[in-house]
């Protein structure tokens, strides 16, 4: 390609830099001493309210500055200074359009720093990026190659999708192939960015693009390659575009040529200047290898990936890390190659058993290598955290690979971190170790091994794991309390700890992201290796419970999904016969009670607020199944006696209105909608609010009334609704036992009157009643049906004193009958 | 979406020498977040990863002397490549300053940010090759010296 000559090109990088260091210095010189002052008293600044003060002030000289017909000198040094109060901290809006204007000036240095400053100041969607066109159009035409290029740059970065037709018809030319290689370059990428807007608008100009690709310059060469790595990227394109854009650009051409261009790179085919640290282009190397290995993973093309084994094995080769002197840079080549064969076996979707011979040897190599980054003896934990996210991948072809790190990964099971803490001595190389091993990086990665490693047989283990981590992520932030409490303390102090607010949210908000994942990786994980039904609904609850105390919005959209999953499941049941459903309810039930009663058992003891999906689920399956359970058993039972608690058991009718009154819990309405005939209907999209259907969101009628006591009464409703049907069924029961019927074990209401649809059932069941029970009977159906019909006008704390009565009728019903 | 999402320059007393956004980060965000991140890579050891995880994506730093370079990128990037890039970077301005040290990056932004320009475009590494970059901005020297 370029001439290959060592010593003309070291001296040329020497000569290069004696220039511009004398330019450099120099340049000092021009600065006015205001500016020199400035920077002086930035760097010099103590504190941070002292350069916020700085700042503040050189921001209000600025505006009192900026518009006044001074020197076109002062005006490009009042844009920098702008640059500068930005980016301390202090927006300065004001001086945007002189950005704007400057780069209409005629010296380079203007334009060069109006384009600047406007592409640090804006945003593709800001009303001032239409001002530019002008500029762009006048400097894309420009016989300067330096102006060509800055306003280049700038339109990558600040083009909108409406201003491409103009603009993309000035870059067209610049690509041709008897341009320079610095303007092609910077042409290339706004094409790429064009695309990005609007990928359509790449079809006239895919032979411009091939010529890139084969571009002598390697510069140029390496920008097309961010253009095909977005035509590769699943989801970029749709299938139409996609297959339009491959009608012209053979995909196994492409795939040869990127190989073909690679095999040059690693022989050293580039200009020595290429070379960083003895290594040939590196990202060159890197881009084409992610490019290999997305373009094979297009389903349409995964045969193609045969092809591309021999190449991955040559960079592996000249890579080596196995060899003593092997780079940083070289590390991180491999790392990406051996991604990259494993992906291309993973796509052919074969078993373990039917890979090729060649397959097998290049994954033992891989593993092999593997082996160098986790092994590192090095200061630095980064190879290691390589080394494993390396074998999470290797293991999902063959389970057997992890054998060799089976200490590895027991150490990542026993979260040894914590024994290490321990010996705290004062040698600093173990403190370095202990620190190093606390490295909350790695840890993440390490959980990621664990969670491709798991099978039926470990999974408990690991999930144990998996939940001790989400506790410590919840205690330590994305919870209510905690950021509840940090806000407290900070209220009382200034301006400062203003500024310290913000950080506690940021942390929070790191901290949600990471028990999201760990949430999604559980519930993953449970669902396809669940041991037992128990332990599949153990797990789910203590998710919830660990997981979901906080209340931040989006938490309600992300805990829905399962939960409603489960309620699914406890209603349509297992499908395995009707004792395995039994025994799941069964199991369901009793655990909430046990859960409601320990929380609302303790008294003067302050617990921590029981999530509110959790409590929605566990009103809607007592309602649904508690009375069912109980009427079979006699009692509820556990199957682990263990659990049973020796204190008082809570009555679930009194625990439930004993939540309704709580008044604490908020109610996601959007997976889940009471229907008319109080029955939840789930909904997986989620439902929006205008829904009229359901009864969750009761709108109307309450709108004088703020959102706390709408939610408050929400939930209500949900507990109100449990309630009646526990009620009903207990009536129906004993209606049906003093009728002489035959004792049923699962009276359902059907048989009895259906409250809720009124008299439909009737079928002559009033002749059925038993003459003395008659008063009472029709005395609860009444106070039953008053609640169904009232409770909507009606406030809390009336409904829940209306149920106590009911129950204490429904009490005396019962003993007197028996 | 982009690869790198920006890159930034802070001293170890947070105060920052440089930021490029490439993806669009609220101004009142800004601050909080760059010190945050400052304070996080403060409190790790030199023998801990380079590179951690934060929101939903990754950032990748290195320390120079009392500067943090700090490139936060995509999830699905190579770590160990955009930390030797951060050193290319750092090679780049070393040789264009002549041992660079922070007082250069202040008194000269505007060269840093085009140094920047010529080697990441759209969130994408584009050249790595110092002599090209340097040879550049002498042509740009140049012609501002001339134009002048």
């Amino acid at each position: 390609m370029a001439n290959n000559n060592p010593a003309k090109q070291k001296s040329k990088l020497g000569r290069l830099t004696e220039q511009i260091t004398s330019r450099v210095t120099s340049n000092q010189n021009n600065l006015s001493a205001e500016f020199i002052e400035l920077i002086k008293t930035i760097g010099e600044a103590k504190s941070k309210q002292e350069e916020d003060r700085i700042i503040r002030n050189e921001a209000e000289k600025l505006e009192e500055l900026i518009h006044k017909p001074d020197n076109i000198k002062k005006g490009r040094e009042y844009v920098i200074r702008l640059i500068y109060c930005e980016m301390l901290g202090y927006n300065v809006p004001f001086g945007y359009i002189k950005a704007v204007n400057m780069t209409q000036d005629v010296k380079l240095l203007d334009k060069k720093i109006g384009y600047l400053a406007s592409s640090l100041f804006l945003h593709d969607n800001h009303q001032y990026v239409l001002l530019l066109l002008n500029s762009y159009q006048k400097d894309l035409k420009s016989t300067n190659p330096l102006l060509v290029c800055s306003a280049l740059t700038t339109i990558t970065k600040l083009i909108n999708a409406e201003s491409i037709p103009p603009i993309i018809q000035l870059v067209a030319p610049l690509l041709k192939p008897d341009q320079l290689p610095a303007i092609k370059k910077k042409a290339v990428m706004a094409l790429h960015r064009f695309m990005v807007l609007d990928p359509p608008c790449i079809l006239p100009y895919l032979d411009l693009l091939k010529h890139a690709l084969c571009d002598r310059d390697p510069s140029v060469m390496t920008s097309s390659l961010t253009l095909f790595r977005f035509i590769f990227s699943p989801k970029n394109l749709t299938p139409q575009l996609y297959n339009q854009l491959t009608a012209t650009l053979s995909v196994k051409n492409l795939l040869s040529t990127f190989i073909g261009i690679l095999n040059q790179v690693i022989n050293f085919r580039l200009a020595k200047d290429y070379n960083y640290k003895g290594s040939p282009a590196p990202w060159l190397q890197l881009k084409l290898i992610k490019l290999i290995n997305l373009m094979v993973k297009t389903p349409s093309n995964s045969g193609l990936g045969v092809n591309s084994y021999e190449i991955l094995e040559q960079v592996l080769k000249v890579n080596d890390v196995l060899s003593v002197n092997a780079t940083t840079i070289q590390f991180c080549i491999s790392y990406e190659a051996i991604l990259a064969i494993v992906s291309i076996i993973e796509c052919k979707g074969v078993a373990f058993n039917q890979f090729s011979g060649k397959e097998v040897a290049l994954l033992d190599r891989c593993v092999e290598l593997v082996g160098k980054f986790v092994n590192k003896s090095d200061s630095s934990n980064n190879f290691k955290y390589l080394g494993i996210d390396l074998l999470s991948k290797i293991i999902t072809l063959n389970p057997a690979y992890v054998i060799p790190f089976q200490s590895l990964v027991l150490n990542c099971l026993n979260d040894n971190n914590n024994i290490n803490n321990n010996n705290n001595n004062n040698n600093t190389d173990n403190n370095n170790n202990n620190k190093n091993l606390n490295d909350v990086t790695l840890k993440r990665k390490t959980l990621s091994l664990l969670y491709s490693m798991t099978n039926a047989k470990n999974v408990t283990a690991i999930i144990n794991r998996l939940l001790s981590e989400l506790r410590k992520a919840s205690a330590r932030g994305g919870n209510y309390y905690n950021n509840k409490q940090g806000q407290n303390n900070n209220n009382n102090n200034n301006n400062n700890n203003n500024k310290q607010n913000l950080l506690d949210s940021n942390s929070n908000e790191n901290q949600y992201y990471w028990k999201n994942e760990l949430i999604e990786k559980i519930l993953a994980l449970s669902e396809k290796y669940a041991p037992h039904i128990s332990w599949y609904i153990d797990t789910i609850i203590e998710v919830i419970l660990i997981g979901f105390t906080s209340e931040s919005k989006n938490n309600s959209n992300n805990g829905t999904g399962f939960v409603s999953n489960l309620m699914l499941l406890f209603a349509e049941g297992l499908g395995k016969g009707l004792e395995a459903d039994k025994e799941m309810r069964r199991y369901a039930v009793s655990k909430f009670k046990l859960i409601l009663s320990r929380h609302y058992n303790g008294e003067g003891i302050k617990k921590e607020k029981l999530p509110d999906i959790f409590v929605q689920l566990a009103v809607w399956t007592l309602g649904e199944f508690y009375f069912m359970v109980v009427n079979e058993s006699g009692t509820i039972k556990l199957n682990n006696n263990k659990e049973q608690e020796e204190g008082e058991e809570i009555e679930v009718e009194r625990l439930l209105i004993r939540i309704m009154e709580d008044g604490e819990y908020n109610v996601n309405n959007k997976n889940f909608r009471l229907n008319q005939n109080f029955n939840v209907e789930l909904h997986y999209g989620g439902l929006s609010d205008q829904d009229e259907s359901g009864m969750g969101v009761v709108e109307d009628e309450y709108s004088s009334r703020n959102i706390r006591d709408k939610s408050n009464e929400c939930v209500a409703v949900w507990v109100l609704f449990a309630l009646i049907k526990i009620y009903s069924q207990k009536l129906n029961h004993l209606k049906n036992n003093n009728s002489n019927s035959n004792s049923n074990t699962n009276s359902n209401s059907k048989k009895g009157f259906d409250f809720f649809n009124g008299n439909n059932n009737s079928n002559g069941n009033n002749g059925n009643n038993n003459n003395n029970g008659n008063e009472m009977n029709e005395m609860i159906e009444e106070e039953i049906k008053e609640l169904i019909f009232k409770w909507k006008k009606s406030k809390v704390v009336e409904i829940s004193q209306r149920c106590y009565e009911l129950e204490k009728l429904i009490n005396s019903y019962s003993s007197s009958s028996s | 979406k982009k690869m790198i999402k920006y890159i930034l320059l802070v001293n170890k007393q947070g105060q920052t020498r440089l930021s490029k956004y490439y993806t669009h980060v609220d101004y009142k965000l800004r601050i909080p977040m760059e010190a945050e991140i400052v304070r996080k890579c403060l409190s790790r050891s030199s023998g801990q990863c380079s590179f951690m995880e934060y929101k939903d994506y990754k950032v990748v730093y290195r320390r120079y002397a009392s500067l943090f370079f700090i490139i936060a990128c995509d999830n699905e990037e190579n770590e160990l490549a955009i930390l030797e890039f951060i050193h290319c970077y750092v090679q780049t301005l070393d040789l264009y300053f002549s041992s660079v040290c922070e007082l250069d990056i202040m008194f000269n932004l505007e060269k840093v940010h085009w140094i920047l320009d010529e080697m990441v475009m759209s969130g994408e590494i584009v050249e790595t090759n110092r002599a090209l970059v340097l040879s550049q901005m002498e042509l740009t020297d140049d012609a501002i010296e001339k134009g002048d």
